[in-house]
């Protein structure tokens, strides 16, 4: 039997050896240099400080309120930082009007005009630029098919569906080949089907085209599977900057943890340090031992043990052996069908979820309410985060 | 029971209906018998006086009496048309002034934070809780050669000598501009304050500077609020007759100020209202065109 090669890889984790932020020496297409904006009391950016390359699909992530859609704002025109550069190409852009950024943006509501068609949306950014006619109308009827929207040209925007919105403002956005395009929550009008669909189209198109695309989203799913990197946002600054599994295996504080995903957090103390890894003395587990942290640290340091739902294991009585388990009763069962997220109560501990896949018909009947199970995890299953 | 339904359904259109016969179709009915009539010195001033009671040959010959010898009379002096044309213009005039400022007014006040937007609204409506006629007579002690716009003048330098603003077109301009900036600001606020604040910002992201912005975006979006804005200010304006009055000069020529004499001074009714005929058929060609617009933006929306 003769397993078929993937024609056409569409994650983003697909990419070969995509990283130019690794390259010493490289200049990027976008820096931003201690940035920050005031709105009266509030900083809403605080010194924020990226490096955004060529061709990279790069998300803002962090929940509403963070900066991140004040820092877009500031890349577009629409605001100037109070302090610190915004380098595009090594040319600083504050203060220059946002009409004469090479930038675009594509807004969270579209923003599509509604008394032009579809044609004349997209048509509006090239005719700012005094193209001729017929350049103009090559590059729309390009631009739509790109798009998938040939044959709707002459639609108002009020007479598109929610996708076929989105994919003008798309259009019309990347109509004067911006060096970055800046997407508010592109998917977040989107109901969840179309979203998934777009996502991928959104991935294909960006690798033909080879824009810079800068994502500002609230959704970390989103994020992941989009983005080439993540800058984690909180309070207006960024707290951690990597591709989407550095962030969401290794989080280098419990915020970023906690944001991404779902993680269990205990408090525990350092007992042992060794090389490569530690042991904490945990409530519930007792001793376990973990992968030592990037970050050296001292017997008696308070940290926490973070470990993931899906990364811990859990077996129906007493019958796991080995260290770093602990015995526990189930409080609650919350069933999804492709898997099934538990509840479990130590002793003597905190409350930890753990999330099964139900690999088999008949794994979710296995476990029932107050049931006494076995929790597990290895070392590399968890993380001591210090911050 | 569906009936009964049905019949009180067809009541709550009916009632605007019978609001616009009583107070509209029938004061203008009157207003068109009188102008087909012919003045005289009796009570009331006009011939003839539709009697029923005296027989069906009189009514007759009461009928063929009415003319439009009034109509014949107002196209034979060119006062008339002159005055509706002079009306027109500074109407127009003061029309397109009251968009130039109710615009930025508009724009300004949508920008206020939204806990501020009540008081601005509040401010721009504040006026009317004073008298239009004191409101007109206080321009009067502002323009006057003595006033305040003249004391100011000469104080800062910029004139030697008082100008004479109260009694001109100028003064005409400024009193209708000041009294109906509510009529225009209003319905352009509504217009303007709709509209998606990333619109503009999109408009601008495209490579179009503010003003190109505003000219192929903010404005066709806002139209029918200026054109509502437009209309609501004109009309009124065309037929006013307090501003022309208190304002305006002797020799100022203003429609609303002419049919008041027609019909107070000269006691010539059927003349008069021969001329608000008159204004009223000028008036007609712009709200028609109005709706057809509106009607054909509903067609499109579709």
């Amino acid at each position: 039997m003769t397993i078929p090669a993937a024609t056409r890889s569409v994650s983003r984790a697909g990419r070969a050896a995509f990283a130019p932020w690794l390259e010493p020496g490289r200049q990027p297409l976008i820096r931003l240099d201690g940035v920050t904006r005031d709105f009266g009391q509030v900083r809403a950016v605080d010194g924020v400080t990226l490096d955004i390359h060529a061709g990279e699909i790069f998300c803002l992530l962090g929940p509403s309120g963070c900066g991140k859609t004040t820092l877009m704002r500031m890349l577009a025109g629409f605001d100037d930082p109070d302090r610190g550069r915004i380098l595009l190409d090594g040319a600083d852009l504050v203060g220059q009007p946002p009409h004469l950024r090479p930038v675009n943006m594509m807004f969270q509501s579209y923003a599509l005009f509604p008394h032009l068609s579809v044609a004349d949306n997209v048509a509006f950014g090239l005719r700012q630029q005094r193209l001729g006619r017929g350049d103009i109308a090559d590059r729309v009827a390009r631009l739509l098919a790109l798009v998938e929207l040939t044959g709707l040209e002459r639609r108002k925007p009020d007479a598109l569906s929610g996708g076929q919105k989105q994919r003008v403002a798309l259009a019309r956005a990347l109509a004067r080949q911006p060096k970055v395009l800046l997407l508010d929550e592109p998917l977040g009008a989107l109901d969840r089907r179309t979203r998934e669909r777009t996502q991928f189209e959104l991935m294909a198109i960006q690798r033909e085209l080879g824009t810079t695309f800068l994502v500002v989203t609230h959704d970390q799913d989103e994020a992941m599977v989009l983005a080439d990197r993540i800058a984690v946002m909180e309070a207006g600054k960024v707290i951690q900057v990597g591709p989407p599994r550095s962030v969401y295996e290794e989080p280098q504080s419990r915020a970023v943890a906690s944001f991404l995903g779902d993680i269990n957090l205990i408090e525990a103390r350092v007992t042992q340090v060794a090389p490569g890894s530690v042991v904490l003395a945990c409530p519930g587990f007792g001793a376990v031992e973990v992968a030592a942290p990037n970050e050296p640290v001292e017997p008696g340091r308070a940290v926490a043990l973070a470990i993931r739902p899906e990364k811990l294991r859990l077996t129906p009585g007493e019958g796991l052996q080995g260290p770093n388990r602990a015995l526990c009763r189930v409080t609650d069962i919350g069933y999804r069908g492709d898997g099934t997220l538990y509840s479990v109560a130590m002793e003597e501990g905190p409350v930890l979820r753990v999330s099964q896949i139900n690999a088999d018909r008949e794994m979710s009947q296995a476990i029932g309410l107050d049931d006494v199970v076995t929790i597990a995890f290895s070392p590399t299953a968890a993380l001591v985060l210090t911050r | 029971m569906t009936r009964r339904g049905s019949w009180k359904r067809a009541l709550v259109p009916a009632l605007p209906m019978l609001w616009l016969g009583a107070l509209f179709l029938a004061p203008f009915a009157i207003i068109v018998r009188m102008s087909l009539s012919t003045a005289a010195t009796a009570q009331p001033p006009y011939r003839p006086v539709f009697d029923l009671a005296a027989g069906w040959d009189r009514l007759r010959g009461d009928l063929g009496a009415l003319d439009l010898a009034n109509f014949a009379t107002l196209f034979g002096d060119s006062l008339y048309v002159a005055s509706l044309w002079s009306s027109l213009k500074l109407a127009g005039l003061a029309t397109v002034i009251l968009l130039l400022i109710g615009y930025p007014l508009a724009l300004a006040l949508s920008r206020l934070p939204p806990r501020w937007k009540p008081l601005g609204l509040a401010l721009v409506i504040l006026p009317f809780w004073t008298s239009f006629l004191i409101r007109v007579y206080a321009w009067i002690g502002i323009l006057r050669p003595e006033g305040y716009l003249n004391t100011a003048l000469l104080w800062l330098s910029v004139v030697d000598e008082p100008v004479a603003f109260l009694n001109t077109d100028f003064a005409i301009v400024l009193g209708l501009v000041y009294a109906y900036l509510p009529f225009m600001a209003l319905p352009l606020f509504a217009a303007v304050d709709r509209l998606d604040p990333s619109l503009m910002e999109a408009a601008q992201d495209l490579g179009a500077p503010r003003w190109k912005a505003f000219w192929l975006v903010m404005l066709p979006l806002s139209l029918p609020g200026a054109v509502a804005g437009a209309l609501l200010v004109f009309i009124p304006a065309v037929g006013e007759v307090v501003v022309p009055d208190l304002l305006g000069g002797s020799d100022t020529l203003m429609i609303g100020r002419t049919l008041w004499s027609e019909f107070f001074s000269n006691r010539d009714w059927p003349l008069a209202s021969a001329l608000a005929i008159m204004l009223l058929a000028a008036l007609l060609p712009p709200i028609l065109i109005y709706r057809a617009v509106e009607a054909r933006r509903w067609e499109t929306a579709r």
